[in-house]
């Protein structure tokens, strides 16, 4: 199918949206927001790319380890045993362990410099995740809640925001249930159960769904809560997958044996592979997450383990995503709620711990100018010395490249204002 | 302080003596002081009092259906049978309402579905990494729970554990495996879990939104200080010398790699546990920025509110033997180890904690025995208590509190007062809660089922019985325990050839990997060779069409690990669910495995303190469209289906769907609806009406 087609025709909605935003920028905030305006709307007419249409979220839960990954300090004390590789980017260095992506880092930003707030992993990732503080009193929408909203549905039939191998958003926060992440647990099962059994005809199905309509109403009517009017939404959602002819991006098992093996027998390396064939279809935001990140424990031993896996499927998500046209149009996130220490632990077990002050993330990617490094930290790897990431900012960023308005305030049920990465401002120079 | 002594000094007797009262309905009323019926009305009252004060009417009391459906839920954790349902029903005693809390609070469901809330609670994993286990943890609790041993029993024997984590006897030891490393992590979350205070903050600077410090946290976390993660001192085991001694040959012959291979599998395994009582000292960290102590700086233990044990402990400065450290070698970097005396001060801090004088303690579980039975608790979130918090009916609380007090600590005695009182009784609250508001109490809130209750309640509707696939407590764990004191009793030449034969999966991969295929496909021509007779039997059975031999071969086939049901169907792609035991949540691997209809319905991943949820999602309501429903609960051989098949007459079948799927009959104009689909096409009119009911709201939603 033709990608481009199907977008623009969906396009109007978010490009309304969007051109909403700006005009709100332009009735009076202050002159910061309108700069980073004047240049998000260049795409509408001319200058920059075109904004980027999808992203591909890949969350490391627990806290990936800077030093070990995308922020090596050779011959550091705090380096520890893990080595260091060149790559095709010339100023990026890599675990020795991230081989294949090694020879990507031309398509790469690695960001150094990222620094956050929160260092216990359920405030961490919320915080990244959306880029407010955890509250008793709302539940903030994360990231994929909110380029669902702002940017509106690429593909009628498919959610605008898909989350694989588990993660901790299964609500839209305090917006509505449309925009909640689609759960996929094992991504070898797709979506699993989305076709009718083979004894229920069409006719059948239908009148099962009448029958269903009816039996609700009084209780719907009765308990007129949130949830249960999200169970109504979720039917109505799956109703319309079932019928949609683009299932199949759900299936990961109609790929070629060589592009399975190219991302590797991973469930993380599966998982990459079906946001491929998401973002194909026109989903908007598909996080993969990989967790066991929390190497309080044997660090150096785990990377050996975990690294590998990783490298490659990444490495095969970018040169597939090349080779099919479509990395311009995709973000490629890699990120992580914090780092760990630059200190190797004591009496346990050569370990790190969580470390929210310094940590790396890497974009590649809608429209990125690969091969570089932004911002940096201190010689061991302790302080950031130079453009200073906070959460907030790389959100803001993320929300740059898609072309999203940053400044457009929505409002909870409850009137309380919230922006898609709060206050955080974008790092534009990096496109 | 005095009774916690006597229940340490006798548990197996305050055991006994419980499970004696439990079993004896006439007793259990008043088994510890607390009158059932009096503390009932004394809740009642004051939630009563609330709601007068809001100018708000109570609910109505429930009927019958409707109370046994939520009991059942709400104490063993699935919908009743449509014979439990009916037995309830039929019952013309006045008290039948206190009986049957009273016979599901002793019935194995019970424990059950207490140990999916610890789990959740306390992040239970099956596994807590590649070499510790986690089934001594689950035994101990779902021992506990079984045994109904006392809340602040419970705690105080996870914060004292010690000893090696999988040797028999040791599963409280668990609590601190499951953040091993990162003892300051565990203690913010004790403090978090059992107290209701937010202390993680403050590990790394001062509070910024409450009163606590970082020498606070620091303080605090001196009291388990010292604890080390592996059971093996300097003083090395005769057991773990003989070892070594036997590691050497396998560097040898295997390298340097399979040494640290096997190191991994099969020795640190005995060696993960958890040693010393605690020297109540703590370091600051190097980055420690405040001025009422320098970085680096030895802290005594001290509690953060109520009266601090006094820990004597002396922060000095330990004198280093040079030695000591060079032979750390490469480890040099990563500073000195200090070795403060052990003081027992974790018991010290075990006390202190679950003391019924510590405020917290009792206010943190009075308020999460609330929730447990009303939906939504009287302080919210029940694990962020602060200064000004305010619970939303302090006078309640307070009632609440000193019963947990007055029962010491029996949480089904808690639970028992709950349920008979009328504001449990009532009809469910219209009103949903949000989240910064008070609830107005004029019923319990309505919730979602829990993942753990879908599934229990779905396989209700499947087989007979689930409550038998509970299974022993100890059924997984002894396996674990079994291969701990086998290693530790093997002869020298058994002990050889087993690391042997570790050591060839790191020095010879591929020679590793062929021995297991073909261990595999013995065992598996074996199977082979056992089922195929079968297998012929069941085409056969299913082609003349006998349900009664189809379910007999099946039974057989299952009883051997072959699930002929689980098989897949060419062309339809299945969720994990498809592939997994029919076995009550609390028996299956816990957490369930990514893409498991628990997981899909919000089963936690274990990772973070109470994460799971009641969210909606797609994939829930394909599994309840086209997956498990269309496969297991519309199975003809399902509890559901043969009640509908077997019932008499178009009438018949639908009192029977309703009785079995929602506990209740149908209502005049239900009844209307579905005989005109029965009439038509029975067959497939009784497979719409079974799929629809479980398919309602009011399946899903505790009522």
């Amino acid at each position: 199918m033709d990608l481009r087609d199907s977008i623009h025709g969906a396009d109007d909605v978010s490009r309304r949206a969007f051109l909403s935003g700006a005009a709100g920028s332009l009735l009076g905030l202050g002159a910061m927001p309108l700069l980073s305006h004047a240049s998000a709307i260049a795409p509408l007419g001319a200058g920059r790319r075109s904004p980027a249409k999808n992203v591909i979220y890949l969350f490391m839960a627990g806290g990936m380890t800077h030093l070990d990954t995308f922020d090596l300090k050779p011959g550091a004390e705090t380096q520890g045993p893990t080595e260091a590789i060149k790559t095709s980017g010339d100023e990026v260095l890599l675990s020795s362990h991230m081989k294949y992506l090694a020879r990507h880092m031309d398509k790469c930003v690695v960001v150094n410099s990222m620094s956050s707030t929160q260092g216990a992993h359920a405030q961490g990732q919320y915080f990244m995740h959306t880029s407010y503080e955890p509250r008793g009193t709302i539940a903030h929408a994360s990231m994929g809640s909110w380029v669902s909203r702002l940017g509106g549905r690429l593909n009628d039939t498919l959610p605008g925001y898909v989350t694989v191998g588990g993660g901790r958003y299964t609500s839209a926060g305090w917006m509505e249930s449309a925009h909640a992440p689609l759960p996929i647990g094992d991504p070898q099962d797709g979506l699993a159960n989305s076709t009718c059994s083979e004894d229920v005809s069409d006719k059948d199905f239908k009148r099962r769904m009448s029958r269903l309509a009816k039996m609700n109403e009084a209780f719907a009517s009765r308990y007129k809560s949130k949830q249960v009017r999200s169970y109504a939404d979720m039917y109505e959602q799956a109703v319309k997958l079932m019928g949609s002819e683009d299932l199949a991006a759900f299936d990961v098992t109609k790929e070629s044996d060589s592009i399975k093996e190219a991302y590797g027998d991973s469930r993380f390396g599966r998982g990459c592979l079906l946001a491929r064939r998401l973002v194909e279809h026109g989903v908007r935001f598909v996080e993969v997450v990989s967790g066991g990140w929390d190497t309080h424990n044997d660090n150096f031993d785990e990377m050996e383990e975990k690294l590998p896996p990783l490298d490659r499927a990444v490495a095969a998500l970018l040169s597939d995503l090349d080779a099919r046209g479509l990395l311009d149009e995709t973000l490629v996130v890699l990120t992580t709620e914090f780092g760990r220490t630059p200190d190797i632990t004591a009496n346990r077990g050569n370990g790190r711990n969580h470390y929210p002050k310094a940590f790396s993330a890497m974009l590649a990617g809608g429209g990125v100018q690969g091969g570089q490094r932004y911002g940096k930290t201190d010689a061991e790897g302790r302080e950031v010395i130079e453009n200073k990431v906070l959460v907030p900012d790389f959100n803001a960023t993320i929300a740059y490249a898609l072309g999203l308005p940053t400044d457009k305030v929505l409002h909870s049920p409850s009137g309380r204002p919230f922006q898609i990465a709060h206050k955080g401002k974008p790092v534009t120079s990096i496109f | 302080m005095r009774y916690q002594m006597l229940k340490i000094a006798l548990p197996g007797f305050t055991a006994a003596l419980l499970a004696l009262f439990a079993g004896d309905p006439s007793m259990s009323s008043d088994p510890s002081s607390v009158s059932v019926q009096k503390r009932a009305e004394s809740i009642d009252r004051l939630v009563e009092a609330d709601l007068r004060q809001a100018g708000v009417r109570p609910n109505r009391l429930t009927d019958d259906a409707t109370f046994v459906r939520r009991t059942y839920l709400t104490l063993v954790g699935r919908i009743p049978t449509s014979e439990e349902t009916r037995a309830f029903t039929k019952n013309r005693a006045r008290d039948k309402r206190s009986r049957l809390i009273d016979d599901l609070l002793a019935s194995p469901g019970h424990a059950s579905r207490m140990f999916n809330w610890w789990a959740d609670l306390l992040r239970v994993k099956t596994r807590l990494n590649r070499r510790i286990s986690g089934e001594p943890f689950m035994h101990w609790i779902k021992q506990s729970v079984e045994d109904n041993k006392p809340y602040d029993r419970m705690v105080f024997e996870m914060l004292v554990a010690e000893g090696a984590a999988h040797k028999e006897g040791n599963g409280a030891t668990g609590y601190y495996m499951r953040d091993r490393g990162m003892p300051e992590g565990n203690m913010a979350n004790t403090v978090r879990v059992f107290l209701g205070t937010r202390l993680e903050c403050a590990q790394c600077h001062n509070h910024p939104f409450d009163k606590w410090t970082q020498k606070q946290f620091f303080e605090m976390a001196a009291f388990t200080g010292g604890m080390q993660y592996s059971v093996a001192g300097r003083n090395q085991t005769a057991e773990l010398r003989r070892v070594r001694n036997l590691m050497s040959e396998v560097r040898e012959t295997h390298g340097e790699r399979a040494v640290r291979g096997v190191q991994r599998t099969l020795i640190r395994p005995q060696l993960e546990g958890v040693r010393g009582t605690g020297t109540g000292l703590a370091r600051l960290p190097k980055e420690y920025q405040y001025d009422d102590a320098a970085p680096r700086s030895i802290v005594v233990a001290h509690a953060i509110f109520g009266d601090s044990p006094e820990v004597k402990a002396k922060p000095v400065e330990p004198r280093r033997r040079r030695r000591a450290n060079r032979r750390q070698g490469n480890n040099r970097r990563r500073g000195p180890r200090d070795n403060f005396p052990q003081l027992g001060s974790r018991e010290q801090y075990a006390q202190w904690l679950t003391s019924s004088d510590n405020d917290l303690f009792k206010k943190v579980i009075a308020n999460r025995m609330w929730k447990f039975a009303m939906g939504v608790g009287l302080i919210e979130p029940v694990d962020d208590i602060r200064q000004d918090t305010k619970p939303s009916n302090p006078e309640l609380m307070a009632e609440l509190e000193q019963l947990v007090v007055d029962a010491e600590f029996d949480l089904r005695q808690v639970l028992r007062v709950l349920l008979n009182t009328d504001a449990w009784q009532r009809e469910a609250a219209t009103e949903e809660y949000v989240p910064g508001q008070s609830f107005c109490f004029t019923g319990p809130l309505v919730n979602r089922m829990t993942a753990e209750q879908v599934w229990d309640s779905m396989l209700t509707l499947v087989m007979a019985d689930p409550d038998a696939t509970l299974g022993a407590t100890d059924e997984k764990a002894r396996a674990v325990y079994d291969r701990f004191s086998s290693i530790a009793d093997m002869s020298d030449a058994d002990l050889k050839e087993t690391i042997n034969r570790a050591a060839l999966r790191y020095s010879n991969p591929e020679k590793f990997r062929q021995m297991q295929r073909q261990e595999r496909e013995q065992r598996s021509r074996e199977q082979r060779r056992k089922i195929r007779p079968l297998l012929a039997k069941l085409r056969q059975a299913q082609k003349r069409k006998d349900p009664t031999a189809v379910a007999r071969i099946k039974g057989e086939l299952k009883e051997m690990g072959v699930d002929p049901d689980r098989r897949r169907r060419p062309g339809r792609r299945r969720g994990a669910a498809g592939r997994t035991e029919l076995r009550r949540a609390s028996a299956l691997p816990q957490p369930a495995p990514n893409g498991h209809f628990l997981r899909e319905f919000g089963q936690s991943d274990r990772e973070q303190i109470q994460t799971s949820h009641t969210d909606a999602s797609v994939p829930q309501v394909l599994s309840l469209m086209n997956g498990f429903v269309e496969d297991y609960v519309l199975a003809p051989a399902s509890v559901v289906m043969s009640e509908v098949n077997g019932a008499v007459g178009v009438n018949g079948k639908i009192k029977a769907a309703y009785m079995a799927v929602l506990n209740r009959k149908p209502s005049g104009s239900e009844l209307a609806l579905w005989r005109n689909d029965l009439s038509r096409d029975v067959a497939q009119g009784t497979r719409d009406l079974v799929w629809t009911l479980v398919n309602t709201h009011e399946f899903r939603f505790v009522q």
